[in-house]
């Protein structure tokens, strides 16, 4: 209908109008025709159904269409200002098409006015009226979730969102009010993150906003929380009375009455609620819960985009941190090999910027130029085949810095995928130091290694709790017979004669208690069945592999035979050479005493002179014996407390005829009762010793004296004389075998040179010292020391 | 004073002989082996036996055990005379029944005296 007026030549014959109500009355639209005086002249059933006019369209006819519009005008949303349009239509006698009315119930009605003109004089007019609501809903549908869609696009963030997206349905949809609830914290309660309020006045909007984000719902409680709860939209046309709206004082202040709460569903459950309010009492429309379902989806799908987007942002934050922070430098590329990747450490160890780097293809950068061929071609190789040489391991390769050196590095890389292509990421470490510190461990490894192969003592590992030798050098294998590796991986009990095994098969936990830290004689046995002493040291440590024990070991063969050798030759000396020495002493000393007949006085002299050096002959021999026993250990001292009394009168006693002989007097200071701990033959022997020496070296008249003091834990004997003294350079040589200080004195006085040595080892077998020290005046002081006896049971 | 010196040196029996009969005044009977010992111990009922202990076929211990086996001669006095050194080869001699031991090599003036010394019953 889009002519500027309805042209009507009236045909006075029934049938014409009969024909125009058909028409009317066949039409789906809602159509009333009425004549100038506002009566109706013809009107259909929609028309009546629309405006809910009970009568039949042939009742109505004729009917006031003033007084009907009076009685229906409540059926518009705003009925005073519809009666005035109407009015105001009537008035202006103008066709108006299209016009959108809003009815009471929410419906959109869409009106055509067109008045009626016969021969260019006014007759009536035609009203056309056609529900559109659902036209109009779905349009204005359309343009709510288009708009909700901008302003989710447009938005900052996740509350900016809210905040758009209410707006905009407010100012598609006529809602007064809007707010948006999300799950709060821990998420057992909803709070308002956004709130609007559109056309209304400033303070309402105050109380909604204040009102609304003040509270919070528990699941179940308010509507909001029903919605939760439910899961389903809850729809209420009486906010003012409804028991389970809370905030029911500003309700009634705003004049609410039509309430809509939406749940907003994420991909993992509810995430909030969405309500609209309105002052006009809507009943339920499932349109509109439709809308506001749809939505509540967007939003639910935009905050959990915005949740991912911000998860994202933070796994990438902390990425960022750690690729940052991290010692190691990492550097990733993509599948063409470009640098995607090149943290802080990177910079530090290659020495290019970051910004300056990224994008390069990684081999032009620091792949050293004779590795680039090969890196192209193992990446190639990877992406064509999949195959992996270097990826998941751990490398060393050399680096390329930006100053032109190489660094060496411990590389590991890692493949990932990123956007569906491959990447790789590689982490790497200078391992300059570790080298260095390799380096020296295996210098000073292989030094350390030298030195035991080539040691002349054998030295053998054991693993404490097994049994196994784990290590052997050279020396030890030439030493048990074995070829080089033989012995490794062997029990120790191989090397050991079977007899010693012990029979609770506890065998080298008591030869290691015996052994450890000490130097001890065993009997090993030779590869061949042989067996032969050895000395052995043993020591134990803690390893990575366990307890350790290192068993030095020394062959005794030789030295054992070398010590029988002597055996042999101290046998010897005191037989073989004594018989024939007793002939000569013997045959000397006969006739010497003129048993056998007179000599003359020259034969006598020589005689004498053969018969003094015989004797000291055997006393050489006798020396030899004894300071060869005394340094083998052969001549065993029993140390026991004896009184020092008779020691010292057996000692003079056996000088007496040479002191006599000298003219020297031997004086004695003993305190009573002085008691010593020791062997008092040898003590005697001792003692014998230093008082010969005095008295040789004395002139005739002269006096020795012994004497003897406590000298706190032990006893010191002295022998002092008044002889020529000992020259200095001397004092310390004249206590070591053959020493006499001059060659000349052992010709002159006699003596073998071994005394003191003998006099040393014998004191020194009873703890004691020997020395010599100048005496005041002239002469000597020999002295010993040799424990005190005192507190002893005197046997 | 009758001693019997068995000793298979000729020089040595000798110079013991001419020591202690004409230094000692002693009278002297010589046997060169253990064998002869046992059997002039048997037949001349000496005073003392010296002994030496290093000898071919019997040695000195075992002509001593010899000794002290037969009933004629057990209560003979044994002194040794060895060129043995050692003390505790000297203990060991002495610990088999001997009186005690006299070494060589000795001063023959004086072996008379020391053999005598040891003759003498023990303070």
């Amino acid at each position: 209908m889009t002519t500027s007026g309805l042209i009507w030549e009236p045909d006075p014959r029934a049938a014409t109008e009969e024909r125009l109500r058909r028409l009317i009355e066949s039409l789906n639209d809602a159509l009333l025709l009425e004549d100038e005086h506002r009566r109706i002249l013809i009107v259909n059933q929609p028309f009546c159904d629309l405006f809910r006019i009970p009568l039949s369209p042939v009742a109505l006819q004729g009917a006031d269409c003033a007084e009907a519009a009076e009685q229906t005008k409540h059926l518009f949303a705003e009925p005073d200002a519809a009666l005035a349009r109407v009015e105001a239509l009537l008035a202006a006698r103008a066709p108006v098409l299209g016009e959108t009315i809003l009815m009471a119930d929410g419906h959109v009605l869409e009106r055509d006015y067109v008045p009626v003109f016969v021969e260019q004089s006014y007759r009536g007019h035609l009203w056309r009226y056609l529900d559109v609501t659902a036209r109009v809903r779905g349009q204005q549908r359309l343009e709510a979730v288009s708009a909700v869609s901008r302003a989710l696009a447009d938005a900052g963030d996740e509350e900016d969102g809210h905040q758009r997206a209410l707006e905009a349905v407010c100012a598609q949809l006529g809602w007064q009010y809007a707010a948006s609830f999300i799950l709060a914290g821990d998420g057992t309660t909803l709070s308002a993150i956004a709130t609007t309020a559109a056309g209304v006045d400033e303070m309402s909007a105050e109380r909604y906003q204040t009102d609304t984000r003040s509270v919070r719902f528990q699941r179940g409680e308010g509507l909001p929380g029903l919605a939760w709860l439910s899961g389903q939209t809850q729809w209420t046309s009486q906010l003012d009375t409804e028991p389970a709206f809370v905030r029911k004082p500003m309700a009634t202040a705003l004049g609410l009455h039509t309430g809509v709460f939406v749940p907003v569903r994420g991909s993992h459950g509810t995430l909030g609620v969405v309500e609209f309010l309105g002052t006009r009492s809507r009943p339920s429309e499932p349109d509109l819960i439709t809308l506001a379902e749809s939505i509540a989806a967007q939003l639910g799908q935009f905050i959990d985009r915005r949740r991912a987007e911000a998860r994202v942002r933070e796994s990438e934050a902390r990425s960022r941190a750690i690729l940052d922070s991290a010692l190691d430098a990492i550097v990733s590329i993509d599948f063409a090999g470009r640098l995607t990747e090149f943290n802080p450490a990177a910079e530090r160890l290659i020495g290019f910027r970051r910004a300056d780097v990224l994008g390069l293809p990684m081999a032009q950068v620091f792949v050293p130029p004779e590795l680039r061929e090969a890196h192209d071609r193992g990446m190639a190789r990877h992406l064509r085949t999949g195959e992996a040489r270097v990826i998941g391991q751990r490398v060393e390769m050399p680096v390329l810095c930006a100053d032109g050196t190489t660094v060496p590095v411990e590389l590991s890389i890692t493949r990932v995928n990123r956007d569906g292509l491959p990447a790789f990421t590689g982490v790497m470490r200078d391992i300059r130091d570790r080298k260095a510190r390799e380096e020296a461990l295996a210098a000073s490894e292989a030094r350390t290694r030298s030195v035991i192969e080539h040691m002349l003592e054998g030295l053998i590992l054991v693993h404490d709790e097994t049994g196994v030798i784990s290590h052997v050098n050279a020396a030890a294998e030439r030493m048990f017979g074995y070829a080089p590796g033989e012995m490794v991986g062997q029990h120790v009990r191989t090397l050991v004669p079977e007899a010693q095994h012990d029979e609770s098969g506890d065998y080298l936990a008591t030869a290691t208690a015996r052994a450890m830290g000490a130097t001890t004689e065993w009997h090993g046995r030779r590869k061949d069945g042989q067996t032969f002493p050895l000395e052995l040291q043993l020591t134990a440590f803690e390893t990575v592999e366990g307890r350790l024990l290192a068993g030095f070991v020394r062959d005794l063969s030789e030295r054992h035979a070398v010590e029988r050798m002597k055996k042999q030759f101290v046998s010897t000396v005191s037989h073989e050479l004594r018989t024939p020495l007793t002939s000569i002493r013997g045959s000397l000393g006969l006739l010497a005493t003129g048993a056998l007949g007179d000599l003359s006085p020259d034969a006598a002299r020589i005689l004498n002179i053969a018969e003094r050096n015989v004797i000291r002959l055997v006393a050489l021999i006798n020396d030899i014996l004894d300071l060869e026993r005394l340094g083998t250990g052969q001549l065993t001292m029993t140390l026991a407390p004896t009184p020092i009394g008779p020691i010292v009168d057996r000692a003079i006693e056996a000088v007496a005829a040479t002191a006599a002989a000298q003219q020297i007097v031997i004086a004695v200071e003993l305190p009573r009762d002085l008691q010593v701990r020791g062997d008092a033959d040898r003590l005697v022997q001792v003692l014998v010793n230093l008082l010969s020496n005095a008295i040789k070296f004395s002139t005739a008249g002269a006096q020795v004296l012994v004497q003897a003091a406590r000298d706190g834990g032990v006893v010191r004997v002295t022998v002092l004389d008044r002889g020529p003294g000992v020259p200095e350079e001397w004092r310390e040589t004249i206590f070591e075998p053959f020493r006499q200080v001059e060659a000349s004195d052992s010709r002159q006085k006699g003596g073998t040179g071994l005394g003191l040595a003998i006099c040393r080892a014998i004191v020194q077998q009873h703890d004691g010292q020997l020395g010599m020290t100048p005496r005041e005046g002239g002469g000597s002081a020999f002295w010993f020391t040799v424990p005190s006896g005192d507190g002893e049971v005197r046997e | 004073m009758k001693v019997l010196i068995i000793d298979d040196e000729d020089d040595i029996r000798l110079i013991v002989r001419l020591s202690l009969t004409r230094i000692g005044g002693m009278q002297v009977v010589e046997a060169r082996n253990g064998d002869d010992g046992l059997r002039l111990a048997r037949q001349e009922h000496p005073d003392a036996i010296l002994l030496d202990v290093m000898m071919p076929v019997m040695d000195g211990p075992a002509t001593l055990a010899a000794l002290r086996a037969d009933p004629a001669t057990e209560k003979i006095p044994v002194v040794f005379l060895t060129a043995k050194a050692l003390p505790r080869e000297l203990t060991y001699l002495k610990d088999l029944g001997s009186l005690g031991v006299l070494t060589k090599p000795f001063d023959p003036s004086l072996l008379p005296r020391d053999l005598l010394a040891l003759l003498r019953p023990q303070p």
